[in-house]
């Protein structure tokens, strides 16, 4: 429940901050000239923040869409991702968003028009198959209901067929995509870790089963789903818990509208995992066999290999091997 | 701990008697009462944001404050309409002479109504400014803000005023006991705000910098002082993973530190991890 709004003076009057406000009627609205007075500043404390995280509706001036790491291909030459909105409603203890950024508060980018312009942009610029990827900064689904994310940014994609178009979520918003005609160029993506760990890690997140649900629906419809095992986390009781996983959702899925697999091992920047450590001090993911590596920390190198191989080989039980796209080193 | 600025002795009195704070005589830069069990302390700071600022400061470093305490700036404050009595909390803190801002987290519901702050370098005469027209003026919030956020973290920084001049009430009308009733009025809403903030206290989880066994270990093997750091570090994930075990049990007689902390850490990576 959002209590507070701020609003940079500068977006006040544009027609989607009205919406906004006027969809909160009770809120505390503060304004602001920009909002890193708000989300920038020092000594705050991100654990605290997220028991009432604030709304704040801002403009973004640069860097609307920007270059994917390779390692996220599912198949296109050209990757990019672009974040209307930071921060998520979610609260999932592996999430490298509680060390990147020093506030919880959700950010969002109200100036969605200048996000389209730079992506017909890029997919006007380029003859190759083109990927955009929305949900690394946010979850893109979780504040549907506010945001009206989808509602803008389906039909800039629907226009645009050599442009694909990856919706990454943990989300059950998925009203509107049920209200909208599915289109080639569009993959929803739901992540995923075993039913025991996401009810331990995944605070605030709908249960895996909710998950499958929505998916059932959305493939009914007509819709491309992906499937994102990402990060795999580790347990003496992987095996079990992830051939479970495995089977609930690779064999719901209708193998034509099946769209792609990624497996993606868990891994933190060191400075990510140390601020998560220190705020988390009686987690015990952080607790784990995990090792430093190049500045990144993960499991040891033994634990990582086999539960990709592990992973790699179930899923092939399930899927034709071009739909899967192993191993994401890299945030 | 609790840290209560106030800026005149009239403010303080109330509170000084609500919390059966005790004069603290090593004091000499700033008059200090400290409660008995040392759990709330109350500087009175002087008039004005640069006093604000060095009493809090003062506070921090006579005290030894932690990243954890909760720091409130209560006083008394004009408006131009709000009635008399009436108290507020800060949730933007305008600095006139800079034009600087800051935004106090309030992450509970507040027991008063939050407004924005404006802290003027001189009193304040004209409660009709044109460009901060709905806020509350006051001398003090910047300098006492801006300095506590470089001691604790922001979410249990506040500041609490009580509205004593108003459009028709002016300022100079105020009177040190009118000014030490109100406060004494205002009690229960600055204990409801102080509960809330020691609620959320208690989720600022920090690392334990003194883990089970990490004395009797160290007193039995030497340890550079990074070593240390590691062993700490060892000692609170085996107590996050195995919490009723002795760490010691898997020792055997190592004679370096750094052998501890080998031993110590494989237990560990072999031992099952559950969800």
């Amino acid at each position: 429940m959002i209590k507070t709004i701020y609003i940079e003076k500068q977006v006040a009057n544009h027609p989607r901050t009205r919406e906004i406000l006027a969809r909160f009627p009770d809120t505390t609205q503060i304004y602001c000239e920009r909002y890193g007075e708000i989300f920038n500043r020092k000594a705050q404390s991100f654990r605290l923040q997220k028991k009432q995280p604030a709304l704040i509706l801002a403009k973004k001036h640069k860097g609307f869409v920007l270059p994917a790491p390779e390692a996220y291909s599912i198949g296109a030459k050209e990757n990019y991702y672009f974040s209307h909105m930071m921060n998520c409603l979610y609260d999932c203890r592996y999430c490298f968003l509680q060390g990147m950024y020093r506030s919880a508060h959700y950010v969002l980018f109200v100036n969605y028009e200048d996000f389209a312009n730079e992506i017909k942009n890029k997919i006007q610029k380029t003859d190759k198959e083109i990927h955009f990827f929305s949900g690394y900064d946010c979850d893109s689904l979780a504040l549907e209901p506010v945001t009206k994310f989808l509602e803008y940014f389906l039909p800039v994609f629907r226009k645009y067929r050599k442009a694909l178009l990856e919706i990454r979520t943990k989300s059950t918003q998925i009203r509107t995509l049920l209200n909208t005609e599915p289109f080639e160029n569009c993959v929803l993506a739901w992540s995923f870790t075993p039913a025991e760990i996401a009810a331990v890690l995944e605070h605030k997140t709908p249960s895996v089963d909710r998950r499958i649900i929505s998916i059932i629906k959305l493939q009914e419809k007509g819709w491309r789903i992906g499937l994102r095992f990402d990060p795999l986390i580790y347990s003496s009781e992987y095996q079990s818990q992830y051939r479970k996983l495995f089977a609930d959702t690779l064999q719901i899925c209708n193998p034509e509208l099946l769209h792609s697999v990624t497996l993606g091992s868990f891994r933190l920047p060191k400075g990510y995992f140390k601020s998560l450590q220190k705020m988390y001090p009686d987690e015990r993911l952080f607790a784990s066999p995990l090792e430093e590596a190049n500045g990144m920390f993960s499991y040891k190198a033994q634990i990582q290999s086999e539960m990709l191989n592990f992973c790699r080989e179930e899923i092939l039980n399930y899927i034709p091997e071009e739909k899967f796209f192993p191993c994401h080193n890299a945030i | 701990m609790i840290h209560l600025i106030c800026a005149l002795k009239c403010e303080a009195k109330s509170l000084i008697a609500h919390f059966r704070l005790k004069n603290c005589s090593d004091s000499t830069s700033f008059p200090l009462y400290v409660s008995q069990d040392k759990q709330i302390s109350l500087t009175i700071s002087g008039v004005g944001k640069i006093n604000a600022a060095a009493a809090t400061a003062f506070t921090h470093a006579f005290l030894q404050t932690s990243k954890q305490d909760i720091w409130l700036n209560v006083g008394i404050a004009g408006h131009k309409d709000l009635e008399i009595g009436e108290v507020i909390i800060a949730h933007k803190i305008i600095e006139q002479s800079s034009q600087q801002s800051w935004y106090p987290q309030i992450l509970y519901s507040p027991p008063c109504q939050s407004m924005e702050v404006l802290s003027c370098d001189r009193p304040a005469s004209n409660y009709s400014d044109t460009i901060f027209s709905d806020a509350v003026f006051e001398m003090e919030a910047a300098g006492f803000y801006a300095t506590a956020c470089r001691f604790a973290t922001s979410e249990l920084i506040h500041v609490v005023k009580i509205i004593s001049d108003n459009q028709q009430h002016p300022a100079d009308k105020i009177s040190t006991p009118f000014v030490a009733d109100l406060l004494k009025d205002k009690l229960e809403i600055i204990d409801q705000l102080i509960a809330s903030l020691r609620q959320l206290a208690k989720d600022m989880d920090s690392p334990n910098e003194s883990p089970d066994y990490y004395d009797q270990i160290i007193e039995q093997w030497r340890f550079t002082h990074i070593e240390r750091n590691r062993l700490k570090s060892c000692l609170n994930r085996w107590h996050v993973l195995y919490p009723d075990e002795n760490p010691m049990k898997v020792l055997d007689g190592s004679l370096q530190g750094k052998d501890v902390i080998n031993q110590i850490t494989n237990k560990l990576d072999t031992l099952p991890v559950y969800y």
